[in-house]
C-alpha cells in the first residue's frame, strides 16, 4: 500500500519545481517519512545541482542585424503599422460627411421679399445671410482645427514620453550589463594577482 | 526619476509597430539564452551563432503573427527549436532518430566537465533538448510543450528518462 502511494508521488516533478501546492506538500511528507524516497530525492538533487552548475557560454560576438537599414520596414509598412492610414481614412470620411452636409443641404430659407422691396435690397439681404452662414462655418472649422492641434500635441507628448521611457530602460539595462562585465573583470584580475600560492 | 522596467510585451508591441529599437532591446535580452540553447543542441559555436541570427531574423519578420504578446519567449524558442532540428536533419538526413553528436574537444572543455559531457552524450537529441529547456533555460512543463508542440506527457517522459540516465552517471547509488 505504502509502495503504491510512493509511486503516485511525482518525485522528479517535485525536484524540478513543478506540481500544485498540494502535490508538493504530499511529496515533501513522503520524502520525510520514507528513507528510500529520501535517498532517491537526494540523488536527483545532486544530479540537478551538477547540471545547474554548468556555466552559460558568452556569445562570441553580438548578433547585429537590427541596425541594418535593410531590415527596417518601408515607409508604407510603418505608415500602415502605426495606424495613421486608418486615422487618415476616418478623417477623410469625416470631412466628406461635413462637406456633403454643407453643400447638399437645402439652402437658407428664401428671404421673404416684401412687396415693394427693390432689387438691391433683396440682394443685400441675401448677401447678409450668406456672410452669416460663411462666418458660422469658419467658426466651426477653426474650433475643429484647435481641437485637432490640441489632440496632436497631446499624442506627440505621450509618444515622446514613451520613447524617453524606453531609452532610459535601455540605458539602465546597458549599465547593468556593463557593471556585471566590470565586476567579472575585477574578480578575474583579483584572482590573477593573488596567484596560486598565496595561502 | 524611477521608470517602470519595460517588459517584453511592451517591446513586442512597439517592435510589431515597426520600432527597430524595441526589437534591438528584445534581441539584447534574449540572444544569450537562445545562443546557449542552440549551442547545446547543435554542439558547434559557429552553427549556433548562425542559427541565432536566423532565429531573430525570422522572429522579426513574423512578429505580427505572434498571437499573444505575453508568450514571446516560448514563441522565440519554438522558432529556435525548428531551426536547430532543421539543421540536424539537413546534416543527417538518413538518420531516423536524431542522436546527439558529442561536442568537439575544445567546446567540451569549455562547456561541460568530462563526466557530464559523457552523460549528456548518452541522451537522444530530444531528451537532451528537454534537459536544456527545463534545467538550463528554466521553462515550465507547459511552456516546453508549447515550444516543442508535443503533449505534456511526452515532455515528462523525455525529461524523466533523461534524468534517470544522468542520475546513474552523475549520482550513482552508494555502496
Amino acid at each position: 500500500m505504502k509502495r503504491m502511494e510512493n509511486e503516485a508521488i511525482d518525485l522528479k516533478g517535485f525536484a524540478l519545481g513543478e506540481g500544485t501546492a498540494a502535490e508538493r506538500e504530499a511529496a515533501r511528507r513522503a520524502i520525510a517519512a520514507e528513507p528510500e524516497l529520501r535517498e532517491e530525492f537526494e540523488r536527483l538533487e545532486l544530479t540537478l545541482t551538477a547540471l545547474r552548475g554548468v556555466r552559460e557560454e558568452e556569445m562570441p560576438r553580438r548578433i547585429a542585424f537590427v541596425s541594418d537599414p535593410v531590415f527596417e520596414p518601408s515607409w508604407w509598412q510603418r505608415f500602415w503599422g502605426s495606424g495613421r492610414l486608418v486615422f487618415a481614412g476616418v478623417a477623410m470620411l469625416a470631412v466628406a460627411i461635413v462637406a456633403h452636409g454643407y453643400l447638399v443641404r437645402p439652402g437658407p430659407a428664401a428671404v421673404p421679399v416684401a412687396a415693394g422691396l427693390s432689387q438691391p435690397q433683396v440682394e443685400q439681404a441675401i448677401e447678409t445671410a450668406v456672410s452669416r452662414a460663411v462666418a458660422e462655418v469658419e467658426q466651426r472649422a477653426a474650433a475643429r482645427t484647435r481641437e485637432e492641434v490640441k489632440l496632436a500635441v497631446e499624442q506627440s507628448e505621450k509618444r515622446f514620453s514613451q520613447e524617453l521611457q524606453m531609452v532610459s530602460a535601455a540605458m539602465q539595462e546597458n549599465e547593468t550589463i556593463l557593471r556585471k562585465q566590470l565586476n567579472r573583470l575585477y574578480v578575474t584580475n583579483a584572482g590573477l594577482s593573488a596567484g596560486p600560492n598565496q595561502e | 526619476m524611477i521608470f517602470r522596467e519595460v517588459e517584453d510585451r511592451d517591446l513586442v508591441i512597439k517592435a510589431a509597430e515597426g520600432s527597430v529599437d524595441a526589437f534591438n532591446l528584445l534581441v539584447s535580452r534574449h540572444e544569450k539564452r537562445v545562443f546557449n540553447y542552440l549551442l547545446r543542441i547543435v554542439g558547434q559555436r559557429e552553427d549556433a551563432l548562425d542559427l541565432t541570427q536566423d532565429v531573430f531574423l525570422k522572429a522579426y519578420q513574423n512578429l505580427t503573427k505572434l498571437g499573444d504578446v505575453e508568450r514571446f519567449s516560448p514563441w522565440l524558442f519554438r522558432i529556435a527549436h525548428n531551426e536547430a532540428f532543421s539543421l540536424l536533419r539537413r546534416n543527417r538526413p538518413d538518420t531516423a532518430e536524431l542522436l546527439f553528436e558529442p561536442p568537439t574537444a575544445d567546446l567540451r572543455d569549455g562547456m561541460f566537465p568530462v563526466e557530464m559531457s559523457l552523460a549528456l552524450g548518452r541522451l537522444t537529441a530530444e531528451q537532451r533538448e528537454a534537459v536544456v529547456l527545463k534545467i538550463f533555460q528554466g521553462f515550465k512543463f507547459e511552456e516546453m510543450a508549447e515550444i516543442l508542440d508535443v503533449p505534456l506527457s511526452t515532455i515528462k517522459s523525455r525529461l524523466y528518462a533523461a534524468l534517470d540516465v544522468l542520475k546513474g552517471a552523475l549520482a550513482p547509488v552508494k555502496g
